[in-house]
């Protein structure tokens, strides 16, 4: 590649490479799109690809086979995109090759056995009845409620090419400044005004951050890219560094020039192999184009960037712990003030930014600060990506914009929960979120809304929960997580979560005592004023909220010995004789052998049963029911003919 | 002048140097924040969150010891919710410390107990989990038990703050620990058992084995000493339980800890021969314990003409007796270790490193690891962590260099009048250390004894610069008697066949050619086997006194221990001596008056008598016998398991 050595040879290049080199809307020949994230090449993308090529070279037949980044519906992958005609192909694999060369690629036919189909069939006669199979990717309903800014490139570039990303417009928000000769005042402003806010966690002003990094004292600033993404369940960030990572340099580089720095640093947490290997290939590209470097298209600025290998802990993903990290000590957190914008990576003044945060730069640059703050909310502006999970038809990941309900999400996005149980609560923010019950679903999804019901936006995690979920094993389980993550460093997350998790323990074995939730709730407001960063203040959210919304079941589990989602081993099981017909279901597949044959009757051994929840399950017309302790201690109008306790009771 | 900035703290204003943190700010008007984990002269760490603060305008309370204060600042210490989280912070760090301090031999001086107590925490609300274990880690010197760790991190922090980094953290959350990498043994990690750790330890985690089961620390009786065994003498805490010493500290100053080595810390569990508790003579390959009287007589009646040969070791009280003691018979042949390795000129040298931006070290062998000037080693990187810079200039690399800002290897003396002095080098690093000597404000130059000179020459006569001894009172000895003593005259006195008088502990390798040695000292050890008559001495706990330390400044030590019955101190004995021939000694007992040194710099070509590569330090065999302990150690050990 030769070097650019001007803004206008960037635009000689984007011109020589459109609809020749390429050609993501398959304007002059077929192209096939095959999803090469994480999720579709465990399923095979790669080989998939591979043998498509092969096929069509073998058949003289011209076709562009691209690896792209994550499509989003990882749960039906391998995906595969084609243009012009935008089908959308799941579950794709090797036999199928031939077929989609044949068809598609010669003839721009679709394969209509691997289009998209709704597998739940309620959901297919109540709504869909005419419409058949899906074709097209912007015909399905996880794609129909989205807005994909940042995600958008995930299906239009290759991610190892940056022609793509060129041809495209890459490139073209820095080239905007650096010929237009923006002051660097002058991009901070630009993104202050369009509201963007850090995707990392807390929502901070990203104009401010720069802001204060750029008059901080110090020759030498650092931007710092965060891609630890520590959260369990979360691949927002991993997504866009393996699908899209020039949009990351980009605005990185932005943000440098803004800042008045000449070095970046992208943290990548080393479970990320293949956003480690495609960041390191656009660096190469960049550099050998003379995108990074010294005098960055002949303007005089300089700006380089290197990648940093996380160990793996979440709490690397914390800022201050991260750029420690990134100087090679031990990844412990340090309290602030002194800020990154300070004193960061060795002490010099570091702006440390989301991935996502970065990765809307560009847009913003390029669009405009008007376009960018028109979507979203008040105070929240633009798109945001969530890993969407849990007990919920599609499940993937998404791009919506801020201000989107959770039941826009649940219910048109996610199709709605899975096996027609009911909605409980969906926890947003993962380790540090809390759980928003089903009744607060309409609330809007920006920074201050969920805030405001005891959640919070977090990196983007959104696991949706049924009834089958305790919610004090919920926060039991994010706990689990916490207290094997705090870094030790201070005792009110060290020991304090500890603690936080035994009392929960307690509680789901039915062992709990009702002192048990003021402790709880004196220990998450003293952790949360005391901890050091934000792992330990913010570790007690789970538990807060819930309590805050499902007391009631911490209650049941304590004074009844009663979990109404029956996942904690604490229940009682009796079998209404009254009904029971004698099918002995029950009895064969106890494990403890506790249900006794009394000829004309089967009884529960209490002393011998261990409340495994097998015969609840195995009655065929449900008449074991599963009570708390004692059942004359629950009001009996409460309980339904499945022993449930009825919501709100 | 530097900045200041004044702030309120629980409404007295306070006016700290800028930089200065609030934990600090708070000190100097008299508030006590409580802290566990804050160590001063290193960045505020933050870990206890025992120290949190609450400051107007914050949303939330934050640690004092890592917020810089800031002009305006209003700080409030005490306040009831500050209180509540204080406690919840001890509450559970109790529920993971055993809970019986009653049973604890650090109860009184442990700083958790304390703060717990100052709290109104007596015990957790939580009940107690064990987590750590004792750690078994043969070893003579450190007791290790991490089920008292409370994870505050000074130990590591200081460890890798000298430059040893044996400690670190290990695994995270309630699992975390402190050990060594991989969990090795201490005397497998580089360990030199300096015993800083312990030093710093709020809590029964780390604590001295020789003290174990030794009483409770709260009991002992303490005394401010110096360590006599190399020419760092470094200050020391020395505590005494049942006259017996059971522990040596290193002396706190400012709440800053000094360093001692293993030999300072430790040298007094060592096995270093029989204690002489009486003059004893010669008889065949054996000594024959004889009276008082019958040793004075038998020095009395050859100490005229005779010859005296004074350790560097010895107090400035006895290096006085002395120096009367030669006039008052006109001894001639008299000379002190000093002249081994260094000019009495070079001796007289005198600076500080307190205020200094840069030191610069020239040819002078430091290492932690071998314990060379391993206190002066640990100084200088402290100063370094404090912001000076650090010049090392030398034959061989060190250890120190790892924290210079420019170290330059090779021929010293032509190096010193590149750096120092007008000659110019083609060489980037020697001019960029060049550069920085310029425009320090104030370099101070640390030397071995041979270069002084030479840099005095290059560098000017006004420029700070001190020559380290390697032995602890040279400097006294060159303040007290440099007009009666001459450069290089040792060489004649350990020669001669005249009767020698060695007084105090000397070098152990020198040839003596005299037919009759009577050696002053308190242990009968390998170079006691050259003597014809022993007479007892103190040791450096049984004397009261002063030395002058490398820096020049005078020195006082108190007395720990009384004497042994039998022994007599230096001047003790050469006042019985000068009695017995019936000469009058004139002692003056003005110290003051008698060590400050006096007249000019002269530059002489005595660069003493041993060549550069022998000057080890005098202790070199009680190094030994500290790695020898540590060795044994583990064979004894082992044995017992066996069996
Ligand atoms: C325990 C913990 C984990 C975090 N993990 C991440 C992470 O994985 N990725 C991230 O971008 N920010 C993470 N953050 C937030 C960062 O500290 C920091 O605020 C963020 O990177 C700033 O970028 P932004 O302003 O663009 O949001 C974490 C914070 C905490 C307290
Ligand atoms: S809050 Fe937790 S993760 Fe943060 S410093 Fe404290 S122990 Fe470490
Ligand atoms: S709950 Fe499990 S152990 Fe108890 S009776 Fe039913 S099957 Fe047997
Ligand atoms: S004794 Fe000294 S070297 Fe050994 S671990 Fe402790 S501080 Fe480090
Ligand atoms: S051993 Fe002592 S000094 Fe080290 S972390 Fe534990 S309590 Fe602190
Ligand atoms: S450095 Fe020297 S003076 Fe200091 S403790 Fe060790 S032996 Fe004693
Ligand atoms: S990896 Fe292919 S859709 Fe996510
Ligand atoms: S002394 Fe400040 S946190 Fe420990």
């Amino acid at each position: 590649m030769t070097r650019l050595t001007s803004v206008n040879d960037l635009i000689e290049l984007k011109k020589s490479l459109v609809g020749e080199r390429v050609d993501p809307d398959g304007t002059k020949r077929q192209s096939l799109w095959v999803c090469c994230g994480t999720a579709c090449r465990a399923g095979g993308s790669v080989e998939l690809a591979d043998k498509l090529q092969e096929e069509a070279k073998n058949n003289n037949i011209p076709v562009d086979v691209i690896k792209t980044g994550c499509l989003g519906m990882c749960q039906k992958g391998p995906l595969i995109k084609t243009m012009p005609d935008g089908y959308l192909y799941q579950k794709v694999k090797t036999k199928h090759t031939a077929k989609i060369i044949d068809y598609t690629a010669k003839s721009g036919f679709a394969v209509r056995e691997l289009f998209y189909r709704i597998d739940d069939l309620d959901y297919y006669y109540k709504r869909d009845i005419f419409s058949g199979p899906k074709e097209k990717i912007e015909d399905l309903p996880f794609y129909q409620k989205q807005l994909r800014l940042i995600l958008e490139g995930n299906e239009r570039v290759a991610p190892e090419n940056i022609h793509y990303y060129i041809a495209q417009g890459g490139y073209e928000a820095l080239a905007k400044i650096l010929s237009e000769k923006w002051e660097p005042e002058k991009v901070i402003d630009e993104i202050t005004k369009s509201g963007l806010r850090g995707r990392g966690g807390a929502g901070f002003p990203t104009g401010i951050k720069w802001k204060a990094t750029r008059q901080a004292k110090g020759e030498v600033k650092v931007i710092v890219a965060n891609g630890d993404e520590g959260d369990p369940g979360a691949f927002m960030d991993r997504s866009i560094m393996e699908g899209n990572p020039h949009c990351l340099l980009e605005g990185m580089l932005i943000a440098g020039y803004a800042v008045g720095a000449n070095y970046g640093f992208i943290y990548v947490r080393h479970e990320y192999p293949l956003a480690l290997k495609n960041i390191s290939i656009a660096i190469q590209q960049v550099k050998e184009l003379g995108l990074i470097g010294k005098n960055i298209l002949g303007s005089g600025f300089d700006f380089d960037i290197s990648i940093r290998e996380g160990a793996g802990a979440f709490v690397c993903g914390e800022e201050t712990a991260l750029l420690v990290s990134i100087e090679g000590k031990r990844g412990f957190p340090s309290p602030k003030p002194p800020f990154p914008a300070e004193s960061g990576v060795w002490a010099f003044p570091t702006c440390i930014n989301n991935i996502e945060t970065l990765a809307n730069v560009p847009y913003i640059v390029k669009h405009g600060a008007e376009k960018f703050s028109s979507i979203g909310t008040e105070n929240s502006k633009g798109t945001k990506v969530f890993a969407l999970a849990g007990k919920i038809k599609n499940t993937g990941l998404i791009e919506v914009p801020m201000g989107i309900t959770l039941r826009e999400i649940i219910y048109d996005i996610g199709g709605g929960i899975k096996d027609g149980k009911r909605l409980k609560a969906v926890q947003v923010g993962g380790p540090s979120g809390g759980c928003i019950p089903a009744d607060l679903i309409d609330v809007e999804v920006d920074f201050d809304s969920l805030s405001s019901v005891g959640a919070i936006m977090g990196s983007g995690g959104i696991i949706v929960l049924d009834e089958d979920d305790c919610m004090v094993s919920i926060a039991k389980y994010f706990l689990e997580f916490i207290k094997e993550e705090s870094c030790g460093k201070c005792p009110p997350c060290r020991i304090g979560s500890y603690q936080m998790l035994e009392i929960l323990t307690r509680i789901t074995e039915g062992k709990g005592e009702m002192e048990d939730i003021d402790r709880l709730e004196n220990l998450a407001k003293s952790m949360q004023v005391s901890a050091l960063c934000g792992l330990g203040k913010t570790a007690p959210n789970p538990v807060l909220s819930t309590m805050r919304y499902f007391r009631d079941e911490y209650e049941e589990h304590i004074k009844h010995k009663y979990c109404r989602a029956k996942s904690c081993r604490i229940n009682t099981y009796k079998i209404d004789n009254d009904e029971c017909f004698l099918c002995g279901l029950c009895k064969k597949v106890c494990p403890a052998d506790a249900v006794i044959d009394a000829g004309d009757q089967y009884i529960i051994d209490q002393e011998k049963c261990i409340k495994c929840k097998a015969c609840y399950d195995a009655c065929p017309i449900d008449v074991i029911k599963s009570l708390g302790s004692g059942e004359e201690t629950i009001d009996k109008s409460t309980i339904n003919l499945k022993g449930e306790l009825r919501d709100g009771a | 002048m530097e900045h200041k900035v004044t702030l309120t703290i629980d409404g007295k204003e306070v006016c700290v140097p800028e930089g200065t943190n609030v934990l600090e700010a708070a000190r100097t008007a008299g508030i006590e924040i409580p802290t566990l984990c804050y160590l001063k002269d290193f960045l505020g760490f933050g870990a206890c969150r025992i120290c949190l603060v609450e400051i107007e305008g914050f949303r939330a309370p934050v640690t004092a010891c890592t917020t810089i204060a800031k002009d305006g600042m209003k700080v409030t210490t005490n306040s009831p919710r500050l209180q509540q989280e204080r406690k919840f912070v001890l509450d559970l760090i109790f529920s993971m410390h055993p809970p019986e301090c009653g049973r604890c031999p650090k109860l009184g001086v442990c700083d958790l107990r304390k703060i717990a107590s100052k709290n109104k925490v007596a015990k957790s609300s939580f009940g107690y989990t064990e987590i750590g274990h004792t750690v078994d880690d043969p070893n003579p010197f450190i007791y290790r038990d991490t089920r008292y760790c409370i994870l505050c991190g000074k130990c590591v922090r200081i460890c890798q703050g000298q430059g040893t980094s044996v400690l670190a953290f290990l695994g995270r959350g309630v699992k975390m620990t402190v050990s060594t990498p991989n969990n090795a043994l201490l005397k497998d990690s580089g360990c030199t058992f300096c015993g800083s750790c312990v030093e710093v330890c709020p809590v029964n985690a780390l604590s001295e084995k020789p003290k174990i089961g030794k009483g409770r620390e709260s009991k002992y009786k303490r005394f401010e000493c110096v360590c006599l065994e190399c020419g760092n003498a470094c200050d020391t805490i020395v505590s005494v339980y049942q006259n017996e010493v059971v522990k040596v500290n290193a002396k706190v100053k400012d709440d800053v800890h000094g360093y001692l080595c293993a030999v300072g810390r430790f040298g007094f569990t060592l096995d270093r021969g029989k204690r002489i508790t009486a003059p004893m003579k010669r008889k065949g390959l054996d000594f024959e314990e004889i009276t008082w009287d019958e040793a004075i007589s038998t020095i009395a009646e050859r100490i005229k003409g005779s010859s005296m040969l004074l350790s560097a070791k010895l107090l400035n009280e006895d290096i006085m007796t002395a120096k009367a003691f030669a006039k008052a018979l006109q001894l001639e042949d008299i000379a002190s270790t000093v002249e081994l390795y260094s000019s009495y000129n070079a001796m007289k040298s005198k600076a500080e490193i307190d205020d200094t931006d840069l030191i610069i070290v020239v040819g002078l062998s430091l290492s932690q690891k071998k314990r060379l000037f391993p206190a002066l080693d640990f100084d200088i990187r402290r100063k370094v962590r404090l912001g000076s810079k650090l010049i090392v200039v030398s034959g061989e690399d060190l250890e120190v260099s790892a924290v210079a800002e420019f170290k330059l290897i090779g021929d010293v003396r032509k190096l010193i009048n590149e750096l120092l002095g007008k000659e110019s080098s083609e060489d980037n690093s020697i001019a960029g250390a060049k550069k920085l000597y310029e425009s320090a404000k104030s370099p101070v130059i640390i030397c071995e004894p041979s270069y002084y000179d030479e840099i005095v020459c290059a560098a000017g006569e006004s420029t700070k610069l001190v020559a380290v001894p390697y032995e602890s009172n040279a400097k006294g000895v060159a303040a007290v008697m440099s007009d009666v003593l001459e450069d290089g005259k040792i060489k004649a006195v350990v020669e001669s066949s005249k009767m020698l008088y060695v007084v105090g502990e000397v070098w152990p390798n020198i040839e003596f050619k005299s037919d009759f040695i009577v050696m002053q000292k308190p242990y009968l050890d390998a170079q006691a086997d050259k003597a014809d008559l022993l007479l007892p001495a103190p040791t450096s706990w049984e004397m009261e006194g002063s030395i002058i330390n490398l820096f020049g400044s005078l020195t006082k030590l108190q007395k720990a221990l009384a004497m042994p019955e039998g022994v007599k101190t230096y001047s003790e004995v050469l006042q019985e001596i000068a009695k017995a021939v019936s000469v009058d000694m004139d002692l003056s007992k003005d110290i003051e008056a008698a060590i400050e040194i006096k007249g000019k710099y002269e530059k002489t070509d005595f660069k003493g008598i041993l060549p550069l590569s022998e000057r080890k330090l005098h202790m070199d065999a009680l190094n030994e016998l500290i790695d020898d302990t540590v060795e044994k150690f583990n064979v004894l050990e082992t044995k017992s398991e066996v069996s």
